[in-house]
């Protein structure tokens, strides 16, 4: 009688653990979709995703960046032409600049038409700071830092590629190391046979198609949110650049030439 | 059929037919407390290769842990040497499994003690099996790293199995030789109530009732005590018991 106790009592432990570890392993999967970078929004300069999205919204209907004056003048270069502290105060409540009789906003007022821009007084200060910020780098320009060309890429950046394809570093988002399933010249057993060998990838598909395709997850998943993020710019143009040097034999030995100080560059690059 | 009705449907429709059925099967032995006995026995005769045991319990456990902690199993993957030793364990147990289920459809084909309908859904569940073991060790073989790549694919449909969303595409992209492992393991769930296995189904089933009502037996006991003890029928009537 006793030994059947110990065995429901086996079973009852097994049960409890089962559902100790179902219930410790969801939180865990929640806290990795729920990471989110400000930083990364796929052009590799700081600015952030909101500051782009308040000037598409409120700033690009009368104006324009470097194609000329729209309703109101050109924004390109504004932050050199203007002094921060006047476009912060002019931004924020411009009836108020042009009425206090400043030169610059009466002169302003005069040329374009007497339209006055309306006083964004819903916006904070670091809110205007920001679009400022964005402006000043290049605003609409400023073009996606994996749209580079990977001929261009430095031995750190294929370094960087070169782990994150191997899985040595993590990418920022837990996207899957690419050797899970794919194999490149030099891999050996250490890459999958799931998916193709991509050893002349860069190749077949050129760089542009390539910037596309690295874009996009390999498998897709209909019920995983847009929002969250697969490679950063940076990984995806560090694992393009990756694919080139294993693909293209002149670039492979170059690559393989890395000296010591690049090394070192590579150590701190990605942190 | 469309890949809707293989990876929605179906998955479904087999969880359904495995918890009708063995919840039906364990109704029918209440009422017939000798039938999960006399059955288990002749289930224990054909699966008594130890072998045979252990090399699934190294598979289904490799199997749950995967599931559970898809993120444990990378960490551990990017080491190569981890990767080769699960790798190799893995098929390791997948070939002896193979070997020994193969020993044991011989085994089940020399007995003739059954029904024919009895001998029809054990035969096609031990063929499913077969072809489950089989599809999965060359599975291993011709795509490698499963392991890896198991986690990013078949773990996240089954989780989305489970959320009640499908994610269809994450199985339909994958080659044909795993997407019959992962189909044929769907029907080998769907036939389980119809075979003599799902005795031990009942069995755990029985268990886990007698585990859940053991408080409620164990309060109702105390309870029936206490008021014993504290019955007010004494104070009128105390010379009565």
């Amino acid at each position: 009688m006793r030994r059947v106790v110990t065995v429901r009592a086996r079973v009852c432990a097994c049960l409890w653990t089962l559902s100790l570890l179902l219930a410790l392993t969801e939180p865990s999967q929640v806290l990795r979709a729920g990471v989110s970078d400000d930083a990364d929004n796929g052009a590799g300069a700081k600015f952030t995703a909101q500051a782009q999205a308040t000037f598409n919204g409120r700033c690009t209907a009368c104006h324009t960046y470097g194609r000329g004056i729209k309703v109101g003048p050109d924004l390109k270069g504004v932050t050199e032409r203007r002094k921060r502290d006047w476009l912060l105060k002019f931004i924020h409540a411009s009836s108020g600049v042009i009425k206090s009789g400043d030169p610059t906003a009466t002169a302003l007022f005069a040329q374009f038409k007497q339209q006055r821009m309306p006083d964004w007084a819903d916006l904070s200060e670091k809110q205007i700071n920001d679009i400022l910020d964005y402006l000043a780098i290049g605003g609409p320009d400023i073009k996606p830092a994996d749209e580079r060309d990977a001929a261009t890429a430095t031995s750190a950046e294929t370094e960087f590629g070169r782990k994150l394809f191997y899985g040595e570093t993590q990418t920022r988002y837990g996207a899957q190391a690419c050797v899970t399933c794919h194999s490149v010249r030099g891999a050996g057993l250490r890459g999958g046979s799931l998916g193709p060998d991509l050893t002349g990838v860069y190749l077949r598909y050129r760089d542009p198609e390539l910037t596309q395709f690295l874009r996009h997850r390999c498998f897709n998943q209909q019920t995983q949110s847009t929002q969250e993020g697969y490679l950063t710019a940076r990984e995806s143009f560090a694992v393009k650049a990756f694919l080139r040097a294993s693909g293209i034999p002149a670039a492979q030995t170059s690559y393989d030439r890395v000296d010591r100080s690049e090394q070192k560059e590579v150590a701190s690059y990605g942190k | 059929m469309g890949n809707s009705s293989l990876y929605v449907i179906w998955p479904y429709s087999a969880a359904t037919l495995l918890v009708a059925g063995v919840l039906t099967r364990y109704l029918l032995a209440s009422r017939q407390p000798l039938f999960p006995v006399a059955e288990m026995a002749v289930v224990k005769a054909v699966f008594r290769e130890r072998l045979f045991q252990i090399s699934i319990f190294v598979l289904v456990a490799g199997h749950l842990v995967g599931w559970l902690f898809p993120g444990a199993i990378l960490s551990w993957n990017s080491s190569p040497v981890g990767l080769y030793l699960l790798e190799g364990l893995a098929l390791a147990a997948g070939v002896a499994a193979v070997g020994s289920s193969a020993l044991l459809i011989w085994r089940h084909l020399e007995r003739s003690d059954r029904s024919h309908v009895t001998e029809f859904f054990d035969t096609l569940f031990l063929a499913l099996f077969f072809t489950i073991l089989v599809s999965g060790v060359l599975s291993a073989v011709l795509y490698r790293w499963g392991s890896s790549w198991g986690e990013v694919t078949l773990v996240p449909y089954v989780a989305s199995l489970m959320r009640g969303r499908p994610a269809v595409q994450l199985a339909t992209q994958l080659p044909p030789l795993v997407q019959l492992h992962v189909l044929a393991t769907f029907a080998a769930i769907a036939v389980v109530p119809f075979t003599r296995l799902s005795t031990f189904l009942v069995a755990v089933l029985q268990s886990c009732a007698v585990l859940i009502s053991q408080p409620f037996r164990a309060a109702g006991n105390a309870f029936a005590k206490w008021s014993n003890q504290h019955n007010p029928g004494r104070w009128f009537w105390p010379d009565e018991d």
